[in-house]
């Protein structure tokens, strides 16, 4: 059982790969595609500059580094382009490959396949959640494009997921195990993420640069957990609130009576979403790759993997009933979070023993 | 221009005067809502009867929903050779060339820029990423891909910010707009199904409850001017302006959503 993490940030490398981390995840976010989109239609659908790495010779040394400790790096890839995105990606692809990535995660059907016609024989393809995956056909369509694992959408039962699991058995399939069960569906959702901005011009990059490099390690968490609770909120349109106007079928026109006022994604439980307890099924049904969503800082990442990597060690030391292990989860989560299990942002909710 | 009426009811379909060119029959959302195969059957009858152009929409669709499009597709087949398919999950595609049906490009598929916040941030945008948010957002790669697969006809939302009428100018794609509904988001977590129940559950996919009578709410939100609609799983917004029409481009289909689909 394999934890997939993300990195954004070069220093974070070490720490998140001790922590217990398999495999890492970041994307980039350089100045060529800053000058010309500014941090809308980030290519790697990660808006923010503190979530990416900023220039090749930051992926060049978090590749060195993960190598030194045997850990592969996988490069986000996965949002959809236009023409001149596209060459883009391209472009960064290639620029990456040369810095030794390998792996890439993609969504994209242009760039899975220009890739294909290009043939870089030694490049792995992860098909990203964003491809929405959510049947065996639709599998075996991306199998075309020589993938080698499909990250499954968030939107899967455990059932299905067991079933596309013993249908593609030369396929390694990856899932969610923490945070950011958004409430639609990413690969449909068009929402942007973030908040945008004109390009950012030099100054502000660099703020950002010391911000994100320097000082962030000194603001205490529970300021820097607020603040990033508001940056979601304000950012996502899908956490921030709604009034619900109650409707009847037929013309927008005739919509009228109660209002309710709804949040789609909470933007605190959102970001705790967790399905470890479904890691005894996985474990049961041969899921092998587990992705910890999220570029929030370096405490919670590593605070998440060893939680992750804690549960596994007990699914794999210990001969439990299902609900005796979700018994012993809940106890962790509680122990490292201070905070109850919380069902509402269950990734997988039909498998866990409430 | 061809002009399309959309219904995903067949009582709908059965009752209207049908002052169109072709129909467009079935559900892009919601798996829950496939037709069934006695349904499909009275949409092309009538289709045939009124002597009507005839598309059938397809959904993104669960594993164990799936079969129901092979049984589906393959009576379309037999029924009307060679019709429209408007595919909205990679995986109808084959079954739909498998069956010697003209698979179309469905919105879902699209990948244009929807959400209602972007007008009123556009002007901070550099020209590049303003383009890219009036377009389709599918290169050329994404088009030489689609010509092999026999994708001739590419199915548009009507954007808020408008769309770039230059990027449509391929002589090998047709393509269709939907009017006045634009799709933005959707999820297999119902807020209509999910409402009434613990909150534990309300994140939960589950199966439909009701579904002959998918549920309707506009939405309000500080960040977007446009009132969106809820229908079902899907969030939309409305646009009825045609400005599209004054320009010579490659869109020769209006898709007419007579109401919020579902």
């Amino acid at each position: 059982m394999f934890i997939v993490a993300p990195i954004s940030r070069v220093a974070e490398v070490t720490s998140v790969i001790e922590a217990g981390a398999d495999e890492i995840y970041c994307g980039l976010l350089v100045n060529e595609q800053l000058d010309s989109h500014g941090n809308v239609n980030c290519l790697n659908r990660r808006a923010e500059i503190s979530s990416n790495l900023t220039n090749y010779e930051e992926l060049k040394e978090v590749i060195g580094i993960a190598r030194s400790k045997n850990t592969p790096v996988n490069l986000a890839l996965n949002e959809f382009y236009g023409q001149d995105q596209v060459f883009m990606a391209l472009r960064q692809l290639e620029k990456s490959m040369e810095c030794g990535i390998d792996r890439i995660i993609v969504a994209d059907i242009g760039l899975l396949s220009e890739i294909k016609n290009r043939k870089y024989p030694n490049l792995k393809i992860h098909i990203s959640s964003c491809a929405s995956v959510f049947n065996s056909e639709t599998i075996e369509f991306y199998k075309m494009f020589n993938l080698t694992r499909v990250i499954l959408n968030r939107q899967l039962t455990l059932s299905e997921i067991e079933h596309l699991n013993r249908s593609f058995g030369e396929l390694e399939m990856e899932v969610f195990i923490l945070n950011e069960r958004c409430y639609n569906i990413d690969g449909f959702c068009t929402f942007l993420h973030g908040r945008f901005s004109s390009a950012y011009n030099n100054f502000t990059r660099l703020a950002l640069n010391i911000m994100q490099n320097k000082i962030i390690e000194y603001i205490p968490r529970s300021i820097l957990r607020v603040l990033h609770r508001n940056v979601v909120k304000n950012s996502l349109t899908c956490c921030s609130s709604y009034i619900a106007q109650d409707g009847q079928m037929g013309s927008d026109n005739e919509v009228g009576g109660l209002k309710e006022k709804i949040v789609f994604s909470n933007p605190d439980l959102f970001l705790q979403a967790c399905g470890i307890c479904a890691l005894y099924d996985f474990y049961k049904i041969g899921v092998k790759f587990f992705k910890i969503s999220g570029r929030s800082l370096l405490a919670n990442k590593t605070a998440d993997i060893r939680l992750v990597k804690e549960a596994i060690s007990i699914l794999q030391g210990e001969q439990l009933e299902k609900k005796e292990f979700c018994i012993k989860i809940k106890k962790l989560i509680h122990q490292k979070y201070s905070r109850a299990c919380s069902p509402e942002y269950c990734y997988y909710y039909d498998t866990a023993a409430f | 221009m061809e002009n399309v009426v959309y219904f995903s009811d067949i009582n709908k379909l059965k009752s209207n005067n049908l002052d169109c060119d072709r129909i467009y029959f079935g559900n892009e959302f919601c798996d829950e809502r496939i037709p069934s195969l006695d349904d499909l059957r009275v949409a092309i009858s009538i289709a045939k009867e009124r002597n009507k152009g005839f598309g059938f929409v397809t959904c993104y669709v669960s594993e164990y929903k799936i079969e129901k499009y092979y049984c589906l597709l393959n009576a379309l087949a037999e029924l009307l050779p060679g019709s429209e398919v408007i595919i909205n999950d990679w995986g109808i595609l084959k079954i739909c060339l498998q069956n010697n049906l003209t698979p179309v490009l469905g919105r879902l598929l699209v990948r244009q820029k929807r959400d209602p916040r972007i007008s009123s941030f556009m002007k901070l945008l550099p020209d590049l990423s303003k383009l890219r948010l009036h377009q389709t957002g599918l290169s050329n790669y994404f088009k030489d891909f689609l010509k092999t697969q026999c994708i001739n006809r590419i199915e548009l939302d009507n954007l808020i910010q408008g769309i770039d009428i230059n990027e449509l100018q391929d002589v090998n794609f047709n393509y269709s707009i939907y009017i006045p509904y634009g799709y933005v988001t959707t999820t297999r977590i119902c807020f209509f199904r999910n409402k009434n129940l613990s909150k534990d559950k309300r994140f939960s996919i589950l199966p439909c409850t009701n579904k002959s009578n998918c549920g309707l709410a506009k939405l309000h939100n500080r960040q977007i001017k446009d009132i969106l609609f809820m229908r079902g799983n899907t969030i939309f917004f409305k646009n009825t302006s045609q400005v599209f029409l004054k320009s010579d481009s490659r869109i020769d289909r209006i898709v007419h959503e007579l109401e919020i689909p579902d």
